[in-house]
């Protein structure tokens, strides 16, 4: 039946077979052409459209607290201050180990010594004394040396510490608020990571200390790369280092903390001369590093000849002497050292001129203020260089005898070192930079004693938040 | 024994003729017969004289006990016997009557009523009254008479057409009520019989045919009134009201009035809203004359306990109205199933009537008797295509059973512990999520928790069950709405094979767009529903005028559904229903005018704003874009390629899959024979498309952030219907080319024909064997265990969940009750930020102060949770906070504190705006009307 059906309509087919367009199929035809229209007008899938940039404010920090560490003989002082424009706030200095606080009146841009004893204390900036919070505790007589007051940090990493022998440090872990903290140390040696369980999890009560002896928790004679890694609360973390270089009678300094794991690290302020210079390398990744070194001098970067790379075995230390070649390089000009590596690595130095010792850490670049509190006297020098374009820094010489020389600037240059003398009286440095630097004041003079340059935080960062949708 | 025959007349010239003989023609005549007339004015009169003399007929206006009080003067018999001027006597039944009455020492005989013309079903053997007033007859309803009744017994009252009654009783008794006109007479008057500690009687031998012309409607005076069924309930309920005892009397009342409200919900139910009206109308006109119950009452006060132990005998028992419930539900089941079965017989008989079978008239009650003798299952096995049904079934079960279990991901928050939580959500006007909202719930939480209290209260399987269903139902209703578009788009039977084609391509869609895999509930959920309301939308169509009300109400009702789900559904229908309107308008004025063809359309779209109230008027208050929202968390809007391809953005099945189906659409515009059918197609189409250039051009608002219209239902849509297109054009074609020479054509749609193959191959395929998918078992938030435990004992007790790190920005939300469930996220879309809040949020990450930490825990905040990875800087910062204490987290990279001082319960309560619940109130009893509104017509009458 449908065969004889489709015969029919075959043939009606036929006959209706004229070019003219029914006008059925014209408004089918029309609806197509709307349909194709309307899709291609309209707008886009959403999906993977760019989230809006959601950046992080900033305001006035209004409260902060620096940890300063122990002193380190009778001859040292703290100095500490808080370098910016006067305004509403106090200063007040408590010890870490817990107890009341005391009111200090320092003149706001100024850096002044605090009678505290030789305890760990708490330096607390309320109001507007907290911005551009520094201090140090420095000696005034005798060797060189400087141990910085530090901030709370989430991760802090030394290297160059000592476990035994002729080279003893001690962790110092500070908590300056009410709530417990909890750290994870680890360590590295050149023989891999050291196992501790006293490191793992370490507790530190509110308002109180905990000293780690590395000597008694993880002997060694060998020098350790140290990560301290705070789980709960805020810890400010500080190495106490005693050291009798070679042929020499004990000293104790500060061992300063170095940048996080990076493939490019700088230590400024190399000096000129030394009796001894050991880097300490480690590599707390997974795989090997290579890590090249060259001097970045006053006019360009020198490769030292014949040094060949340092090969640092994953999740391993490695200590090496310094070649001649390379110590022939920095005798000259003010240099900064600089260390390539494959992989990220944590590096340090620990220079010995005239029978005393100081630790040299790669520094992070920062952008903005930096500063350091440094030692009273000596021939103190600041080396600059940038990581960034060629810029100009603005030196303030906090404390400078002549008012005349309180301010300066310093040209810098990408791949090059630039240095300054410090004038007289200078008992702190401020640095102004619009690109990324990486700074130190080396001080000598019958020793040596080498103070980073720090970010000095006026601001606090206030995160977007929004309500979850 | 003496007996005076006393017949009442009013206007019965109709049956008086047989009457007369009936009287005339008795084995034990009346010694007398008097006859007494109430104002006829049809010449019955004259019939009467002529058979009587007129001596005996009286003429006294007004009602039945009057004209019997009124005859009853002049009547000495012994015994009266009382007749209707409807209800023909037996030969035998005045000897019957006698003959009992004496055998039993009655003093009240009534005969067995047989109804009149059938002559064979029994009306009444004696009757009783139910608590309610009722007339209990205790007979089926049309129960044949088999002599099963026929026993002697006493009994409550007897009908007055031929009740036989000693004369003195009468008079003693006063006669029957005035304020009993025509019903309850009786009732009221053996009740009072009883009293007195008379006998009442039913003598089956005796037989009486009655028209019961009153009862039926067929006789209206002034007495029965326009209303018989009102005039009924009004003498029932005065009845029982006149008759139970005083102590009785409150409990009869009560219950006489909370019955009265159960029989007109019922009645509402019923779609009888008149007889509704008429119970309320009675029970108001019984109350509005308390003098006549309390004169009645009087009256009736010498008269023996009304509820001694001889008279409670005859009384029905108690539990009858419940059992008659139980029997109206039943029979309201079997209209409705009766109604799909009639449905789908009428479609098969004219199937076969145009295929050229001849279809016998059948009598239904032969058919029932005749009913196949085959069991469902025997059917069932031997039926290829319903095996084939249940294959796909089985098989599109095992393809979605990641959904047997809890579901989350993609567009889909966990369900609650219960639906009871559901429907706490869904109707009540204060939210305790977020800080406390009164921010419109989804209306879709409605039917799925409805669904959810089917399932044991089970929310979690309310929420399976649609991702397990989704895909077969959208198939079953594809099956179903194609066959009758093909059909009529056609004009050829429908073929099973492309049937089979439309329906897998349809039940692709909801799977290979990527929607099941998403978990956009309100997209499949509308799959799942599109074809059953493009079906239901069919019987707009249809002739009869009550089927179209009634399609009206069920495309109304899907319609409401749909638009809960996916919003897009109510603007779409109310544009296609302007064209339509439009078309129909300009081409066939006279029926467009006519009420029962655009009324149900206008039922149709304005069912869903009636429906969905409290969430439209509550978006009033809030922001309306949230309109466009559909169901779900907010997911990537499809851009033109995904539009036409059915695909939302990954992961779904690949585009061209899903392109392909354009391909013999396009072509299926190029049949002339099913051209007007797929060009209707492609119209929905291009309307689709339209909307979506206007709705993807508008940017939603929302007090959360922005967002753009969902686009699910145009998808859908234009899915859909380019499906239906190829369906109808397909019918037809490869007949078309039998016996035709070759040339481009066959080729063509080869081509065509492959295209659309690979359409619901490569979806479902996708499906089953890749079914890349965003869902995932609900897992442990990163609450700990013993905060989720503190939230969800009282809402007031909120975890600060904050994700996210200071470089990217935090997004935080409190974590109540069981975390964020299905429906809250809209709510909360809709929330405003509570700005002072959030600046909060951000002080406390940055630079919490005592004064800001000790304020938190009033607004309901009892910890704070720092998501894994916590960022070091933000935990340092809260670490160090005073007031705050490091409370223990689920793992290490997660951080969490808790506040000093513990959130107070009520923290966040609050209440919703006052007519939130007369709008839920209005929703629900709205709900119900058009549900019993989309049910079976009592009678179909054709339009004139």
């Amino acid at each position: 039946m449908s065969g004889v059906q489709g015969g029919r309509r075959m043939a009606g087919r036929v006959l209706e077979s004229r070019p003219r367009i029914s006008k059925t199929l014209a408004v089918g035809i029309a609806a197509v052409v709307v349909t194709a229209a309307s899709v291609a007008g309209m707008r886009g899938s959403d999906q993977g459209a760019p989230e809006a940039v959601r950046e992080a404010q900033y305001s006035p920090v209004t409260s902060q607290a620096l940890s300063c560490p122990a002193s380190f003989g009778a001859d040292a002082v703290l100095l500490v201050g808080s370098l910016t424009e006067p305004g509403e706030g106090s200063l007040s200095t408590r010890p870490a180990t817990g107890g009341e606080g005391t009111t200090v009146t320092i003149e706001a841009g100024t850096v002044a010594t605090v009678g505290v004893g030789d305890v760990p204390t708490i330096l607390a900036g309320q109001g507007s004394a907290a911005r551009a919070l520094l201090g140090a505790r420095v000696r005034t007589q005798g060797p060189k040396a400087a141990a910085e007051c530090t901030l709370p940090a989430p991760e802090t990493w030394f290297t160059g510490a000592g476990a035994g022998g002729l080279h003893t440090s001690q962790l110092v872990l500070v908590n300056p608020d009410d709530g417990p903290a909890v750290a994870d140390v680890t360590a590295w040696s050149s023989t891999g990571e050291v196992e501790a369980s006293d490191l793992r999890g370490v507790t530190v009560k509110g308002n109180s200390r905990v000293v780690l002896d590395l000597a008694e928790l993880v002997p060694t004679r060998e020098e350790l790369a140290v990560r301290v890694s705070v789980g709960r609360g805020r810890l400010a973390a500080t190495v106490r280092d005693a050291y009798t270089p070679r042929g020499g009678s004990g000293r104790v300094d500060a061992l300063q903390a170095s940048a996080a794991p990076a493939t490019d690290l700088l230590i400024p302020a190399f000096p000129r001369q030394s009796s001894e210079a050991t880097l300490v390398l480690a590599n707390p990744g997974e795989n090997a590093s290579r890590v090249s070194l060259s001097v970045v001098g006053v006019e360009a970067e020198f490769t030292p000849e014949g040094f060949e790379e340092i090969q640092v075995p994953a999740g391993q230390a490695v200590v090496t002497e310094l070649p001649d070649a390379v110590t022939r390089l920095v005798k000259d000009e003010d240099t900064v050292m600089r260390l390539v590596a494959s992989e990220p690595v944590v590096a340090g130095v620990r220079v010995v001129v005239a029978g005393d010792f100081a630790h040299l850490g790669a520094i992070a670049p920062l952008q903005g203020e930096a500063g350091a509190v440094v030692p009273h006297q000596g021939n103190r020098r600041l080396v600059l260089t940038t990581t960034g374009e060629a810029t100009v820094a603005d030196l303030e010489f906090v404390g400078a005898s002549d008012p005349a020389k309180a301010t300066g600037r310093l040209r810098l240059r990408p791949g090059s070192a630039s240095a300054a003398t410090l004038p007289a009286g200078t008992r702190a440095v401020v640095v102004r930079s619009s690109e990324p630097i990486v700074g130190a004041v080396r001080t000598e003079e019958g020793g040596i004693a080498w103070s980073p340059l720090r970010a000095l935080v006026s601001e606090k960062i206030v995160p977007d938040v929004r309500p979850a949708w | 024994m003496t007996v005076t025959a006393l017949l009442v007349n009013h206007d019965g010239a109709r049956w008086l003729p047989a009457v007369l003989a009936g009287l005339a023609e008795q084995q034990h005549p009346p010694e007398r017969i008097v006859a007494v007339d109430t104002g006829s004015t049809d010449g019955s009169v004259d019939l009467l004289v002529e058979a009587f003399g007129a001596d005996r007929v009286l003429t006294h206006p007004g009602s039945f006990p009057e004209a019997v009080a009124h005859a009853l003067a002049g009547i000495e018999t012994e015994w009266v016997w009382l007749l209707h001027d409807d209800s023909r006597p037996a030969p035998g039944a005045l000897g019957a009557l006698l003959d009992a009455a004496r055998r039993h020492d009655a003093d009240v005989a009534g005969p067995k009523l047989r109804e009149w013309p059938s002559l064979r079903r029994l009306l009444e053997v004696g009757v009783t009254v139910s608590g309610q007033g009722l007339r209990e007859t205790g007979l089926e309803r049309g129960e044949y008479d088999q002599g099963q009744h026929d026993k002697v017994r006493e009994v409550l009252a007897v009908n007055t057409a031929g009740m036989l009654v000693r004369t003195d009783l009468l008079v003693e008794l006063d006669g029957f009520d005035p304020q009993l006109p025509v019903f309850s007479t009786d009732v009221d008057f053996g009740w009072r019989v009883a009293r007195a500690g008379r006998r009442t009687i039913v003598a089956p031998d005796a037989i009486v045919f009655h028209a019961e012309a009153a009862t039926r409607g067929l006789r209206r005076t002034a007495a029965t009134g326009k209303h018989h069924h009102l005039a009924e309930r009004r003498a029932g309920i005065y009845t029982m009201l006149v008759n139970t005892s005083g102590r009785n009397l409150p409990w009869q009342w009560l219950r006489l009035v909370v019955g009265s409200l159960f029989r007109m919900l019922g009645m509402l139910l019923a779609r009888s809203p008149r007889a509704a009206w008429h119970e309320l109308v009675a029970l108001l006109g019984v109350h509005a004359h308390p003098g006549r119950i309390v004169a009645a009452r009087r009256a009736r006060r010498d008269l023996g306990d009304p509820r001694g132990e001889r008279v409670r005998s005859l009384l029905a028992p108690w539990w009858l109205p419940i059992r008659h419930a139980i029997d109206f539900v039943t029979d309201v089941g079997t209209a409705v199933v009766n109604q799909g079965r009639d449905a789908a017989e009428r479609r098969r008989a004219a199937r076969l009537a145009e295929s050229g079978v001849v279809v016998h008239e059948t009598n239904p009650d032969e058919s029932e008797e005749l009913a196949p003798d085959t069991s469902f299952l025997a059917r069932l096995v031997t039926n290829p295509r319903a095996l084939a049904g249940i294959a796909v079934f089985l098989f599109s079960l095992w393809a979605a059973r990641e959904a047997l279990g809890p579901l989350m991901g993609g567009a889909l928050s966990p369900a609650p512990d219960s639906a009871g939580e559901l429907w706490r959500l869904a109707t009540e006007g204060w939210h305790e999520v977020g800080q406390g909202t009164d921010a419109p719930a989804p209306t879709y939480l409605l039917p799925i928790a409805f669904l959810g209290t089917l399932l044991l209260n089970s929310a979690t399987a309310a929420v399976s069950l649609v991702f397990l269903v989704a895909v077969p139902v959208a198939g079953w209703g594809a099956w179903r709405f194609t066959r009758v578009v093909a059909e009529l788009g056609s004009g050829q039977p429908a073929s099973p094979w492309i049937l089979a084609w439309a329906t897998a391509a349809y039940a692709a869609v909801p799977a290979a767009s990527g929607a099941w895999g998403q978990g956009r509930l309100g997209f499949i959920a509308s799959a799942a529903l599109l074809p059953w309301l493009a079906h239901a939308a069919l019987g707009l169509f249809e002739p009869y005028a009550d089927r179209r009300w009634r399609a009206g109400w069920r495309t109304g009702f899907l319609l409401a559904l749909l638009t809960a789900f996916t919003p897009g559904a109510w603007p779409f229908i109310l544009c296609l229903v302007l064209i339509v309107m439009a078309a129909l308008w300009s081409m066939a004025r006279d029926v467009a005018q006519r009420r029962s063809v655009w009324g149900p359309i206008v039922v149709t779209v304005l069912v869903p704003p009636l429906l969905l109230l409290p969430g439209a008027i509550g978006m009033l208050g809030h922001d309306i874009a949230g309109l466009f929202l559909e169901a779900g968390r907010v997911l990537a809007k499809p851009g033109p390629v995904d539009l036409l391809a059915g695909r939302f953005p990954e992961p779904s099945a690949p585009h061209w899959t899903g392109l392909l189906l354009l391909v013999p659409a396009v072509l299926a515009l190029a049949r002339d024979r099913t051209r007007m059918a797929v060009v209707g197609c492609w119209l929905v189409v291009a309307l689709a498309s339209v909307l979506t250039l206007v709705l993807s051009r508008i940017t939603v608002d929302l007090p959360a952030g922005s967002t753009r219209p969902g686009l699910g239902f145009m998808l859908l849509v234009i899915s859909g219907a380019l499906i239906a297109a190829v369906a109808i054009a397909a019918h037809g074609l490869l007949a078309s080319f039998s016996g035709a020479s070759f040339s481009w054509r066959q080729p063509v749609a080869g081509v065509a024909a492959a295209a659309a193959l690979v359409v619901p191959v490569g979806g479902l395929g996708w499906w089953v064997f890749d079914g890349d998918n965003l869902l995932e078992r609900p897992t442990d938030s990163a609450v700990p265990a013993y905060m989720a435990q503190g939230a969800d004992a009282s809402p007031g007790h909120g975890v600060l969940m904050l994700e996210g790190d200071v470089e990217t920005g935090f997004t935080w939300q409190v974590y109540r009750g069981d975390g964020i469930t299905l429906g809250e996220d809209e709510v909360l879309a809709l929330t405003g930020p509570d700005p002072v809040l959030n600046a909060d949020v951000a002080e406390l990450l940055s630079d919490p102060t005592p004064e800001l930490i000790a304020s938190l825990p009033d607004r309901g905040i009892d910890y704070v949770v720092l998501a894994a990875p916590a960022d070091g800087q933000v935990a340092a910062t809260l670490d160090a906070a005073p007031g705050l204490v490091q409370a223990s987290s689920t793992d290490r990279a997660t951080r969490a504190w808790q506040f000093d001082r513990a959130a107070p319960d009520d923290a966040i309560s609050g209440s919703g705006p006052a007519w939130h619940p007369w709008l839920v109130a209005i929703q629900m009893i709205a709900f119900v009307v058009v549900a019993v509104l989309c049910g079976p017509a009592r009678k179909e009458e054709a339009e004139s």
